[in-house]
C-alpha cells in the first residue's frame, strides 16, 4: 500500500489525461497518472514491415475483442451496430487515431435552443476557443486558415500549413466544386513541417496502425514528454484501476489498481481524475458500487452510463478510370466539407453531418474491400479485376451528428470479464430515427460528389460497424445534477472531488471528430485546478 | 496443433492447387499463380494471425480430395484446370463458407508479398521510413469556396 497522498490522481493517459497532466505541470501540485497500457515504440509500428496491413487484423487492429493486447478489456458489443473501437496505451486512442483534429460549431454548444434537440452545454464556442487555440498549437496542426464553415476568429490559425490534398484529394474538390458545395483542407493533428523537435508528415498513408514517423500527434509524442518534464507530474504504466474508493464524508479518496506485476496495490489522492474515454469511465464508476453509492459512484442522476453517443459513419466508396495515389498521404486526412453541417428542417431530419474524404487502400485492402463488394473473382478473370480497383478507389465517409437518447447505454457485462476478473463493459446502441434519415441523407450526397468528381462506380455501407472511434455522453455535463453528471468544470454532482475530462462528458456529439474539444475542455479543467482547485471543489 | 487443424503432405497439395486456382499466375508472368504461398510460409503467416481460419480450410481441403476421387479422378492435385473449377464450385455449393475463407485467406496472403507486389507495380518495400512524395497544393480550387463566404450559424 502506498501512503503518499497524491493532490491529483488521473486514471488513463489517452488524449484527456496527458492534456490535463501537461495543464498541471510545474504547479506545485503532486501529480500521478495510471495508465494500464504501457509507451508504445516506434520501431515497432506495423509500417517498418512491407506486410504491414496484415497487422491491422491482429495486434493494431481498432476493435479491442479483435486486438486482445494484455492492456485491452473486452467489449461485449452484439447488441449495437457500432462495435468500440480504441487504444490501450500511452497516447491512449490516438495511437491509432486519423487525426482529423476540427472544433465543434458554435451552433453546436446550443442544440436544444436553437433546434429543440439534445441539450444545450454549459459553456459555448467563444468560452473554449483560448483552448482549442491552446491545444493546436500543443498538438501542432496543420491547415488552412479562413474556413468559412467556422467564426473568422484570429487566434484561429493552424500553426502549420494543410497536409497534401494530392491527386485523390484534388480529384473531390473539384467534385464538390462542381456542385457549389463546402469543402476544405482537414484541419490535422499530423505535422506537415517540423515541429517541436518532431519530424513531418511523409504521406506513407499507415495513420490508422499507428505512425512510426512520429508525425501524428498521439499524445505521447505530443503532450507527454512535456508534462514529464514540467515536474510535479509521475505517469506509471500496466496500472488497471479497479475501482475509485470513497470515505465516510461521501468524497472519493483514491483507488484500487493492480500494478504491471499484477499486485493489487491502493493509491489515495486527494482529487481523481477519470480519463477512461466514454466507455471505460463508465464502466469504472459503475465498478465502484459501495454502501454509499449503490447504483455506482456519482450515479445518484441514473445518468452513468447513459446517452451514449457514437458519430455513427456511412462510407460510400467510387471507383475510378485513372490512378489516384491514394495509398500517398495522411489516411484521413485529406479534404473534408461541411455542406450540410448545420440545421436545415427541410432535409427531413435536425443537426447534420459532416463529410471527411478517405484515401486510397493498401494492397491488401482494396483486395478485401472488393472481394467484399462481389467484385473480386477467383480464377482467370482475377488479376484483370484486381487492376481495375487497386489506387482507383476514393471514399467518402458520413459522420453524422447522434443525439442523445438515454436508451443508449454502457453497462457492466453480467458474465464477460477482463484479465483481472472486472465486469467488462456492454454496449447496447441502436440509431435513432432521425440519425437514420440523416446518414441516408448523407449517404446519398456522398454518391452525388462521387459521380461529380467521376467516379464510374460507387458502393455505400450504410453504417460502418468497426468505426465506433468517438465515445461521448456517458457521464454528461451540465448545470441540474438531475439530468447531468458532471458540472462545467467535469466536477461530479455527486462526489466534489471527482472529476470526469473525457468525451464522457459532451451532452451532445456535433458531427466532427471530438478529440480537439476533448482535449480543450480537459485544458480549460486543468487552467482551473491550477489557479484554484479548491474553488473547484465547492 | 492437432491431427484436424495440421496440414499434411496430401492436404498441402491440395492446398497448392486450390491456390493456384483461386489465383492463376497472370498473362504477362509478372504475377505468379496463388500455390507459391504454401512452400514460401505466407500461409503459415496468416494462419498465425487468423488461427480460426485453419479448421475451415482443412475440412474445405479434405472436401476437395473427396470429390475428386467421387469422380473417380482424385486426388484434387491431380486434376486438370478445367477440373479443379469443377470440384471447387461443387465443394463450395455443399459448404458455402469454404470458398469464402479460402479467398479471403488466398487474398490476404498474396498481396503481402513483395513479389506479388512488385507484379502490380507497387514498391515492395515497408511504407516507413521512405514514405511517398506528394505534389503541393492547388489551393486556387478554394477559390469557389472563399467567394461564396461563410456558412456557419451564429449560437
Amino acid at each position: 500500500m502506498s501512503e503518499r497522498i497524491v493532490d491529483v490522481l488521473i486514471v488513463g493517459a489517452g488524449a484527456s489525461g496527458a492534456a490535463l497532466a501537461w495543464s498541471l505541470a510545474g504547479s506545485k501540485l503532486d501529480v500521478l497518472c495510471l495508465e494500464q497500457g504501457g509507451w508504445m515504440k516506434q520501431e515497432e509500428y506495423p509500417s517498418n514491415e512491407v506486410a504491414w496491413e496484415l497487422r491491422r487484423l491482429t495486434d493494431f487492429g481498432l476493435s479491442p475483442n479483435d486486438r486482445k493486447r494484455p492492456a485491452d478489456y473486452p467489449v461485449n458489443d452484439a447488441s449495437s451496430p457500432i462495435a468500440v473501437s480504441n487504444f490501450n496505451a500511452v497516447g491512449g486512442s490516438t495511437i491509432l487515431f486519423a487525426g482529423h483534429f476540427p472544433r465543434l460549431h458554435p451552433s453546436d454548444f446550443r442544440a436544444r435552443t436553437l433546434d429543440g434537440v439534445g441539450a444545450d452545454w454549459p459553456l459555448d464556442y467563444r468560452t473554449l476557443a483560448p483552448f482549442y487555440d491552446l491545444n493546436e498549437r500543443m498538438t501542432g496542426v496543420s491547415g488552412l486558415v479562413g474556413d468559412p464553415a467556422y467564426p473568422s476568429d484570429p487566434a484561429k490559425v493552424p500553426p502549420l500549413p494543410p497536409l497534401p490534398m494530392g491527386k485523390l484529394g484534388e480529384t473531390m474538390a473539384r467534385g464538390f466544386n462542381r456542385l457549389g458545395w463546402h469543402w476544405w483542407p482537414s484541419d490535422s493533428a499530423i505535422i506537415s513541417e517540423p515541429w517541436e523537435g518532431r519530424a513531418p508528415c511523409i504521406n506513407a498513408g499507415t495513420c490508422l496502425a499507428g505512425c512510426a514517423q512520429g508525425a501524428k500527434s498521439s499524445t505521447d509524442v505530443t503532450y507527454w514528454p512535456v508534462a514529464l518534464r514540467g515536474g510535479g507530474v509521475r505517469l506509471e504504466t500496466g496500472c488497471r484501476v479497479r475501482e475509485i474508493t470513497v470515505g465516510a464524508d461521501g468524497l472519493a479518496d483514491g483507488v484500487i489498481y493492480w500494478d504491471a506485476e499484477g499486485v493489487e496495490r491502493r493509491q489515495r489522492a486527494h482529487v481523481v481524475v477519470l480519463a477512461c474515454n466514454g466507455v471505460g469511465t463508465p464502466r469504472l464508476l459503475l465498478n465502484s458500487r459501495s454502501s454509499l453509492f449503490p447504483d455506482g459512484l456519482a450515479n445518484r442522476s441514473g445518468l452513468v452510463g447513459r446517452n451514449l453517443m457514437f458519430h455513427p459513419y456511412a462510407m460510400v466508396t467510387g471507383l475510378f478510370d485513372e490512378p489516384l495515389e491514394g495509398y500517398r498521404g495522411a489516411t484521413g486526412c485529406c479534404i473534408m466539407s461541411q455542406e450540410f453541417y448545420e440545421t436545415d428542417a427541410a432535409r427531413g431530419f435536425l443537426r447534420g453531418y459532416s463529410f471527411e474524404i478517405l484515401r486510397g487502400l493498401g494492397p491488401v485492402f482494396t483486395a478485401l474491400m472488393a472481394f467484399g463488394w462481389g467484385r473480386l473473382p477467383w480464377g482467370p478473370d482475377h488479376h484483370g479485376a484486381y487492376a481495375e480497383v487497386f489506387d482507383r478507389t476514393a471514399a467518402l465517409v458520413v459522420i453524422g451528428e447522434d443525439l442523445p437518447e438515454e436508451v443508449n447505454t454502457v453497462t457492466l457485462d453480467p458474465e464477460l470479464k477482463d484479465a483481472h476478473g472486472v465486469p467488462a463493459p456492454k454496449i447496447t446502441y441502436r440509431l435513432g430515427e432521425n440519425s437514420e434519415r440523416l446518414m441516408a441523407h448523407g449517404a446519398a450526397r456522398a454518391k452525388e460528389v462521387l459521380d461529380a468528381a467521376g467516379a464510374r462506380e460507387t458502393f455505400c455501407e450504410p453504417i460502418l460497424r468497426v468505426a465506433g472511434w468517438h465515445l461521448m455522453g456517458t457521464a454528461r455535463m451540465g448545470t441540474d445534477p438531475e439530468t447531468s453528471v458532471v458540472n462545467e468544470w467535469g466536477r461530479c454532482h455527486d462526489v466534489k472531488n471527482l472529476f470526469v475530462i473525457d468525451g464522457s462528458i459532451f451532452p451532445t456529439a456535433g458531427a466532427v471528430n471530438p478529440t480537439n474539444t476533448i482535449q480543450a475542455l480537459a485544458l480549460r479543467i486543468g487552467d482551473a485546478m491550477r489557479r484554484d482547485l479548491p474553488a473547484l471543489l465547492d | 496443433m492437432s491431427e484436424i487443424e495440421s496440414f499434411s503432405p496430401v492436404r498441402e497439395q491440395a492446398l497448392v492447387a486450390a491456390l493456384d486456382e483461386i489465383l492463376p499466375a497472370s498473362a504477362d508472368g509478372r504475377l505468379p499463380a496463388g500455390g507459391f504461398m504454401v512452400a514460401a510460409g505466407l500461409l503459415e503467416r496468416t494462419f498465425s494471425i487468423l488461427p480460426d481460419m485453419r479448421v475451415p480450410i482443412a475440412f474445405g481441403l479434405d472436401a476437395l480430395d473427396r470429390a475428386a476421387a467421387a469422380r473417380g479422378r482424385g486426388p484434387f492435385a491431380a486434376l486438370d484446370a478445367d477440373e479443379r473449377r469443377a470440384v471447387l464450385d461443387e465443394v463450395s455449393a455443399a459448404d458455402p463458407g469454404f470458398l469464402p475463407t479460402l479467398m479471403f485467406l488466398a487474398y490476404v496472403s498474396y498481396y503481402a508479398d513483395p513479389g506479388v507486389l512488385a507484379g502490380i507495380g507497387f514498391e515492395p518495400r515497408p511504407p516507413h521510413p521512405g514514405g511517398y512524395a506528394m505534389a503541393p497544393n492547388d489551393l486556387g480550387l478554394l477559390d469557389p469556396v472563399r467567394a461564396r463566404g461563410r456558412i456557419w450559424r451564429e449560437a
